[in-house]
Order: C-alpha cells, then sequence, then structure tokens
C-alpha cells in the first residue's frame, strides 16, 4: 500500500511538470493605499481651478493680472505623497497614491481613512525622484503613472511631465488681445517637485458621509511673476528660470475652500 | 509474493503511464520549443550580459521584437521603423549625419548602432534612458522621429491581423506598452558583433590575424602614445562613460548636461565602441566628421579647447605612418 502511495505521489509529481511555465509575471504595483483596523471612512480631494476671478474653462479666454490674454487647451498635473496629520501629531502616509489630476474632472477619491479629527495635511506636486525614473510599462493600464493617451512623461530623460500646460497666449509686444503665440509648460524633473503645506488646516472625517477636501488652483497665480509675453513656453530643460518660477509659485496657487 | 507483484506491476503501471504523459508533454515542445529560455551566443571573450528577469529571451519573443523593429506600424504616419535608422547592413547605424524621422524631419543627433546594445548601462549619446525597454518608447514618441504616442502602437497592434497572437505566444499577454517594450528590447539584446581580425588576435590567439601596420596602430592605440583605450578600451571599446571630446568651443547640443542639466556635463556624450567603425561613418555624435581620417587629426590635434574637454585630449603630433596604422588597426575592427 505504502508503494502504490509513493507511486501515486510520483505520477502526480509528473503531472504537475507538465504545466505551462512560459507565464510572465507582470509586476504591478499596489495601487490602493492604506489598510486599517478600526472605523474608516472614505477621503476624497475635490478640485476648483480658476483664473483670479474667473473660472477655469478649457478654450475660454482667461487673463493675467496685467490683462494679458491666453487661453488652456490642456491642464493636468501629478499630485503625489499625500500625507494626513493626526491631532497627536502623528502622519499618516498615503502611500502610492497618486492623482492625475485634469482640469476637466474635480472628484479624486484618497481611499479609506481613520475617523477622527485631522491636525492638516500636505501633498507633493510631482512625482519623487524614487518613482519618477520608474517605468510606466509596469502600471497597470488605468494607473495615473502608466503611459497616458496624451503623454505625461519624457523619454528622451526619463521622468513624468509633473504639469502639463497648453493653450495659446497674446504674445504681442504690447497686448492686442489676439491669442497669436503658444503657450506651452511642461514641468519636471526631481528638482521642480515641492511640498504643498497645507498642516495648519484642519478636517473631520465623520461615520456618516464621505469627507472632502475642497482645493483649488489658481492658474494666475501661478503666472505671477511671468511675463506671458516672452515666458510663454518651457519645457523645462534647458533650465531658463521660468520652470523654477512656475513650480515655487504652486506653493501660493493652491488653496483650501 | 501477492504484494510484490503489486508493488512490481504499479511501478510498471507507473513506468507505462507516466512516459506516456512525459511523451505528451514532449510532443508540446516538439511543436513549439519557442518559450524555452535561450542563452544567448555571446563572442569570444565578452562577458554574458545582465538581462532582466521578467524579460529573458525566447524564440518568440525575439522573433516579435525583430518583426516590430522593422515595422513602419510604429510611426504615426507609418512610414519608418527602427530599421529606417538602424540599417542592417550599416551595422545598425544609417550613413546620415543626422537621422531623419517622419516628414524628413531631422533629429537632433547621429544614430548610434544597436549592436552589442546588451552591455550598455544607459541609452542615448545622453543616457537619457536607464534601460533598453525604457528606451522603446522615447523614437516613438518623439517629434523629430515617429511622432506618435505608445499607446495608439498598442491600439494598432491590438487590432492588427497577426500581432495578437505573436504577443500571447511570446508574452501570453496583449499587446500592451509593457509587452511592446520588452519585445523590441528583446530583440535587440541579441545583437552581437565580435568577430573580427583583432578578435582573432586577441581572443584566438592568431598572430597572424593583424597586418605589420594594423599591429602598430594597435600599440598605438593601446599605447600612452596615442591613449584611445583609455576611453575607447575593453571587450567593446568603450568605458561607456561620457566625454567632452574638444570637437567645440561652444556646443549647440549640451549633451550629457542636458539629462544632469551641470555645467561640468556640457558638451559631454557617451563613449562610442568603436567595433566596426569603418562602416559606420559619418561620425560624432552631430555625423560631424566623414572619415577615420578627420576624426584621427581631431584627435592627433588635440581638439578645441573646452572647461569640460577631457584632459586625456591632447595634441598627439601623430606622423602620416602612423595615423595610416592607426586607421588601419580601426578598420581590422570591422566584423569579418
Amino acid at each position: 500500500m505504502k508503494r502504490i502511495s509513493i507511486v501515486v505521489i510520483l505520477f502526480l509529481a509528473v503531472l504537475a511538470s507538465c504545466k505551462k511555465d512560459d507565464t510572465v509575471e507582470q509586476p504591478i504595483k499596489n495601487t490602493d493605499s492604506t489598510n486599517h483596523s478600526g472605523n474608516t471612512q472614505t477621503l476624497a480631494f475635490k478640485f476648483s481651478h480658476t483664473s483670479g476671478n474667473s473660472a477655469l474653462i478649457l478654450n475660454t479666454t482667461l487673463s493675467d493680472t496685467s490683462g494679458r490674454m491666453f487661453s488652456l487647451s490642456d491642464l493636468r498635473y501629478y499630485i503625489s505623497n499625500i500625507v494626513l496629520i493626526k491631532d497627536d501629531g502623528s502622519e499618516m502616509y498615503l502611500t502610492n497614491k497618486v492623482l492625475l489630476v485634469d482640469v476637466q474632472q474635480p472628484d479624486y477619491t484618497l481611499g479609506q481613512v481613520p475617523i477622527g479629527h485631522y491636525k492638516g495635511f500636505r501633498f507633493m506636486v510631482g512625482i519623487d525622484s524614487a518613482v519618477n525614473h520608474s517605468d510606466p510599462a509596469l502600471y497597470p493600464s488605468n494607473h495615473p503613472l502608466s503611459y497616458q493617451p496624451n503623454s505625461m512623461h519624457w523619454g528622451w530623460n526619463v521622468g513624468y511631465i509633473f504639469m502639463k500646460a497648453e493653450g495659446l497666449a497674446d504674445t504681442s509686444l504690447i497686448p492686442s488681445g489676439t491669442l497669436n503665440g503658444t503657450l506651452s509648460y511642461h514641468l519636471g524633473t526631481d528638482e521642480l517637485a515641492r511640498i504643498i503645506d497645507f498642516s495648519q488646516h484642519s478636517f473631520t472625517v465623520s461615520e456618516s458621509a464621505a469627507a472632502v477636501i475642497n482645493l483649488k488652483f489658481d492658474f494666475q497665480k501661478m503666472l505671477s511673476g511671468v511675463d506671458l509675453q516672452s515666458e510663454n513656453v518651457t519645457h523645462t530643460l534647458p533650465r531658463t528660470g521660468l520652470e523654477n518660477k512656475l513650480a515655487d509659485n504652486w506653493l501660493t496657487s493652491f488653496s483650501v475652500q | 509474493m501477492n504484494r510484490k507483484i503489486t508493488g512490481i506491476l504499479a511501478i510498471v503501471l507507473f513506468v507505462v503511464i507516466s512516459s506516456s504523459l512525459i511523451t505528451s508533454c514532449r510532443k508540446d515542445d516538439a511543436i513549439d520549443t519557442g518559450n524555452e529560455v535561450l542563452t544567448l551566443e555571446v563572442p569570444t571573450g565578452f562577458p554574458y550580459p545582465n538581462i532582466p528577469d521578467d524579460n529573458q529571451p525566447t524564440k518568440n519573443r525575439i522573433a516579435l521584437g525583430k518583426k516590430l523593429f522593422f515595422d513602419p506600424i510604429l510611426s504615426r504616419d507609418s512610414t519608418i521603423s527602427c530599421g529606417s535608422c538602424h540599417h542592417a547592413d550599416k551595422k545598425m547605424t544609417d550613413g546620415l549625419p543626422v537621422s531623419q524621422g517622419i516628414d524628413g524631419r531631422h533629429v537632433l543627433r547621429n544614430a548610434m548602432t544597436v549592436l552589442n546594445t546588451a552591455y550598455q548601462p544607459n541609452m542615448f549619446w545622453d543616457g537619457g534612458s536607464p534601460t533598453l525597454e525604457q528606451q522603446v518608447v522615447a523614437p516613438i514618441e518623439s517629434h523629430e522621429e515617429m511622432d506618435f504616442n505608445v499607446l495608439k502602437v498598442v491600439e494598432r497592434l491590438k487590432n492588427h491581423p497577426e500581432y495578437p497572437e505573436l504577443f500571447l505566444k511570446a508574452y501570453n499577454l496583449d499587446p500592451s506598452p509593457y509587452t511592446l517594450t520588452r519585445a523590441i528590447a528583446n530583440f535587440e539584446r541579441t545583437l552581437f558583433t565580435g568577430k573580427t581580425k583583432f578578435d582573432q588576435y586577441q581572443y584566438d590567439k592568431d598572430t597572424n590575424a593583424l597586418s605589420a601596420s594594423e599591429k602598430r596602430g594597435m600599440e598605438l592605440f593601446f599605447g600612452e602614445r596615442g591613449e584611445c583605450f583609455h576611453c575607447h578600451g575593453g571587450f567593446n571599446f568603450t568605458d561607456f562613460s561620457f566625454k567632452n571630446n574638444g570637437l567645440y568651443e561652444v556646443y549647440a547640443d549640451s549633451g550629457r548636461a542636458r539629462i544632469t542639466t551641470l555645467h561640468s556635463d556640457v558638451g559631454k556624450f557617451k563613449v562610442p565602441s568603436l567595433r566596426n567603425v569603418e562602416l559606420t561613418a559619418p561620425y560624432m555624435h552631430d555625423g560631424s566628421m566623414a572619415t577615420l581620417e578627420e576624426v584621427v587629426d581631431h584627435y592627433s590635434s588635440g581638439g578645441k579647447p573646452h572647461f569640460n574637454k577631457s584632459f586625456l585630449i591632447q595634441p598627439l603630433n601623430l606622423t602620416q605612418q602612423e595615423k595610416t596604422d592607426l586607421i588601419n588597426f580601426m578598420k581590422a575592427l570591422t566584423d569579418l
């Protein structure tokens, strides 16, 4: 009997060895952020985009603070490294949570977070260097860091475009009101990532309903100190200083509503 | 007695059934050995290259990558393929100063060879891409090259009569940015070059493989008189570093600095391999030198002053005979 069972085991081993072994495991990064014990509730960011007092609507005429006209046909940017600060000062990192914010889409779920009162939060505009040079092909197709139909990634200097703003601008020496030039900002590279700090903006996550933090991005504020007449294009490299000016302005372009 | 017979019977039964199973396994394999992981045939004296675990070479993957490499389906208007700038008959270069993309657009730089690319620690003249896999997307999406989008290429491949099946066979997955970039890199990694008169002399110990002039050129090349080997040393005649070789006083193309933005990298470019250099004119990152004679004259003169110029680029004042010998040696680096 013993021998027979050995034979059966051997037989099964042979069967098992017949299995195909050519399957390629595609490394897929974990997209979901947090797993907590206890009561949790959904937390979301809701973005509104403006240019000064005007709502930022694509392909409509907007103006900078000097009155120079421009319009946008695309505005998207990455937000990552979201950190929630609890009342006791401890920090909760929403690891792996990356948002590709599109001006046309206001709502972004951050996942489940513990119910309670929070002292504040912060996030990064852009992608940190550890992730910035990873291979977009390794992310599943619905992941914000996968290749996009309208590219948010540079192939020649591997890294993500943190913010892409494209459209038209009045680039006449004396403002003429006609959109006769290009507006094209492709902002990226490790050095341009900026932390937006709202550590003093408290919020509560209650059991009853999803918590929403309302964020506003004012494009006009990003153009502060920028002369659209000549500073209408930067693809970050070669560096001209414009790319840094725009990234620095992110610090004041975001506000909590 | 009975137990013994049962035992023997069981063993016989096991042997018969399992061998028939093994045969049925083998039958599959006989029909298709396409997914067996292959050991690449590397030229004598070369190390075995590092290959990512998820992209080990198989017959099916190499065949798929090769088909994609030469298929203009990758470009927006379906006019150019990877092979348009990396010709097999020009040792995977294109013979132009700078390459041409769709609509006759000029690419920034001279096409580098794809041969021995398995050994490159990073891609392009400026090292802007860290892996062969990631490199694939750059020419597809570059405005001056294929001016397309990798997801749109994938859509085309999914709707193609042959590709979906070939991707399944090779990777057990549909066409995607992942499988597309893996397949092309898989093929590129199989492109070796390393059978030259020099290799016969060096690795096969055939002392007659090189002529007297070629040997004199080799002495110059590997000696402190010529100093070429400091950068163009090793089995692939490159140390894969970035160097400023004193081509210009002011560089229109900042080279490595385009990636690092460092002042200390301005005008530095990847040291290219010299294998098949006879057949890969014109030379330099911008194809500004048409002949090997021009190149040797440049190094003999010591080049132009530049704050980043390599200290190895010094006037050599080579004699005419030395120049001829050096060029003869470089021509001994052509594949037989």
